[in-house]
């Protein structure tokens, strides 16, 4: 982890360094240049995982408002449906096609989204969700490219439930004191067909934890919809200034602290094995406040 | 009306060679509109036959031994005939009991609880579940790409010859949607093309009076869901509550379709009873009630649908009526 951290930082200096860009202290406010909004520039969004003030560790134990230690083996997710609001008021929606506008997210492998053909402007305002839209969620399959494919083990196949048609948002996985030791076995059935309780197996690993959520509203019933809007304002005075000779980057922080606390605290007592829509909306809306555009630079 | 129909057909005297058959998927002018785009998805000939293949394959699964024709052979209207629960990876039991494929261009939803919106996206479920095939797609996609025939055949069968998750799920999808069952004698009677007998015009007066409202319309069903009284024997399988996570849902299962009955027992969506008496005994009297139970049930301070021996006599003549022999012994969909 240390060391993909190095590796972004070295990236991104040199990226700074090939838009000549000298600003000491990326925050300070930057005076833009000029703009034509008839060219096109393109925008690279950092999203760095943090727990509260410290670096994000796999592995590493922290611990949650309500005292619980937890480490995360795996911590995932999309976004899409990305918004830019420029200082003028002009709004830029970035397509979502069936193999563009999609992102996926995955600590340690991929952290950053690139984002071409957009209009020269000075950005202070980034929407998103985190999730799929429902409309997404219904197409055939042929819609479903890149990230979204669904025979693709490394990402929509990872997170997509087949016996409820729909995508996973978001999976956040790892091992925390807190969950139970089941003690009451595993359901299964026998030789005949008959189904009982067979306590020589364990539903539940010790300590692991699961928590994957999705849920896009529902095909023929309602059902949660757990896509999430995010809105992220750049530091005041900042803006992301896209122009076409330049490289404009925006560098999230992702509090992963922010899952489980936030309006609701939850527990790992309670949240440990989640597979379903319905129940985990406090979760997202907890997460949906786990962005910060925390610093700009052009 | 998003269908595309290729009249095409041209069915000579002598025997048809299947291969040389051109494939049309044509809508009974007695059904009502598909609900499969077809737009999304044209029928060919090639594509028909690779999706047929890939039925048949046992390289679906992890261990290349379970086919989805294992589970779903055309000789039992494309059920695993005689097993309750059907048997998968390993043997392992399934959950639920196979469910026939026929007349899906005209399915709202799959699964025996609706989890599935897209007939496309229903493969992935089997080849997924431990207990079916126990593999994921990402592997089989690899599989096949090593293959001798596939990556030819799908070359043959897709504009983008790709052996992607796409053509693959359309072609098992092609050769689904051509499991149509439109021949039975209530076919034939309804196209006003030929007449039931005394006993099945009795029984489809019944039926019309006292099973159609959910078991409507000439695919027999209104595509929704419904607790019908079965006594909850596996209490993990809440059925469109595993969907929905709605507590209203509960028990509640698919309302099948009734074609082909001779062909699929067991019945019901575990598989619990072996004959149509079973079935009507259960709604006369075997039925258990419940805070779910489908309010057309129940009668006053009963549940249950009434029903004479007579009228159950005259009800299995018609259910009869509802076999398609011509389907379950098909050249052009024929698996094993």
């Amino acid at each position: 982890m240390q060391l993909l951290k190095k590796v972004s930082l070295l990236a991104l200096s040199s990226i700074v360094i090939l838009s000549s860009c000298e600003k000491e202290n990326d925050n300070e406010v930057n005076n833009p240049s000029e703009y034509d909004t008839s060219k096109s520039g393109s925008l690279l969004l950092m999203f760095d995982t943090q727990a509260g003030s410290e670096d994000f560790v796999f592995g590493e134990n922290y611990t949650t408002a309500l005292g619980e230690s937890f480490a995360l083996t795996k911590f995932q997710y999309y976004v899409s449906n990305v918004k830019l609001t420029a200082e003028d008021g002009s709004v830029y929606t970035v397509p979502t096609t069936k193999n563009s506008g999609y992102y996926f997210i995955k600590e340690g492998v991929n952290t950053s989204v690139s984002i071409n053909d957009i209009p020269e402007n000075n950005y202070v305002k980034i929407d998103f969700i985190v999730g799929v839209d429902s409309l997404r969620n219904t197409m055939d399959p042929a819609e479903r490219e890149g990230v979204l494919d669904i025979g693709d083990q490394e990402t929509g196949a990872d997170m997509y439930w087949s016996w409820n048609s729909g995508y996973i948002f978001l999976k956040f996985e790892g091992t925390s004191p807190e969950v139970p030791d089941s003690t009451k076995g595993k359901y299964v059935q026998d030789e005949n067909g008959n189904w009982y309780t067979d306590t020589t197996q364990y539903t539940q690993l010790e300590d692991k934890f699961e928590i994957h959520i999705g849920g896009y509203g529902g095909y023929q019933s309602p059902m949660p919809n757990n896509n999430r809007a995010v809105q992220l304002d750049a530091p005041t005075g900042n803006s992301l200034q896209v122009r076409e000779d330049a490289n404009a980057m925006g560098h999230i922080k992702v509090d992963v602290l922010d899952i489980m606390d936030g309006t609701v605290l939850h527990s790992f007592s309670q949240y440990y094995s989640v597979h379903s829509p319905m129940k985990t909306s406090s979760i997202a809306d907890n997460y949906s406040n786990m962005f910060t555009l925390h610093h700009v630079s052009n | 009306m998003g269908l595309i129909v290729w009249l095409l057909y041209a069915c000579t005297e002598k025997e048809v060679n299947e291969t040389d058959a051109i494939i049309e998927f044509v809508a009974p002018s007695h059904f009502p509109e598909v609900e499969y785009n077809f737009d999304e998805n044209p029928i060919t000939k090639k594509g028909f036959e690779l999706g047929k293949r890939l039925f048949m394959d046992g390289i679906l699964s992890k261990d290349n031994s379970i086919s989805c024709a294992s589970c779903h052979a055309t000789s039992a209207a494309f059920t695993q005939h005689g097993h309750s629960l059907s048997h998968g990876f390993e043997n392992r039991l399934t959950k639920r009991n196979s469910q026939p494929i026929q007349n899906l261009a005209w399915n709202t939803s799959f699964a025996w609880d609706g989890g599935v919106n897209h007939l496309d996206l229903f493969a992935p479920l089997p080849i997924n579940n431990p207990s079916e095939m126990n593999d994921a797609l990402a592997n089989v996609l690899e599989k096949l790409k090593q293959h001798p025939d596939y990556p030819l055949l799908f070359e043959e069968a897709f504009s983008d010859g790709k052996i992607s998750t796409a053509n693959f799920l359309k072609a098992l999808a092609q050769f689904q949607l051509m499991c149509i069952s439109d021949n039975s004698p209530y076919d034939v009677y309804v196209k006003g093309e030929g007449e039931l007998d005394s006993s099945q015009m009795a029984g489809l007066e019944v039926f019309n009076s006292k099973c159609s409202s959910c078991h409507a319309g000439v695919l027999q069903t209104d595509h929704s869901f419904r607790n019908n009284g079965l006594e909850v024997q596996d209490r993990s399988d809440l059925g469109r509550a595993g969907v929905t996570e709605d507590v209203n849902d509960n028990y509640k299962f698919r309302v099948p379709t009734l074609r082909n009955l001779k062909y699929t027992k067991p019945y019901m969506h575990d598989g619990r009873f072996e004959t149509l008496d079973e079935v009507l005994d259960h709604y006369t009297h075997g039925m258990v009630d419940s805070a779910t139970l489908d309010s057309s049930f129940r009668k006053n301070e009963t549940i249950g649908i009434e029903l004479t021996v007579d009228e159950k006599q005259d009800l299995k003549s018609f259910l009869n009526a509802l076999n398609d022999e011509r389907f379950v012994k098909s050249e052009l969909i024929r698996v094993f």
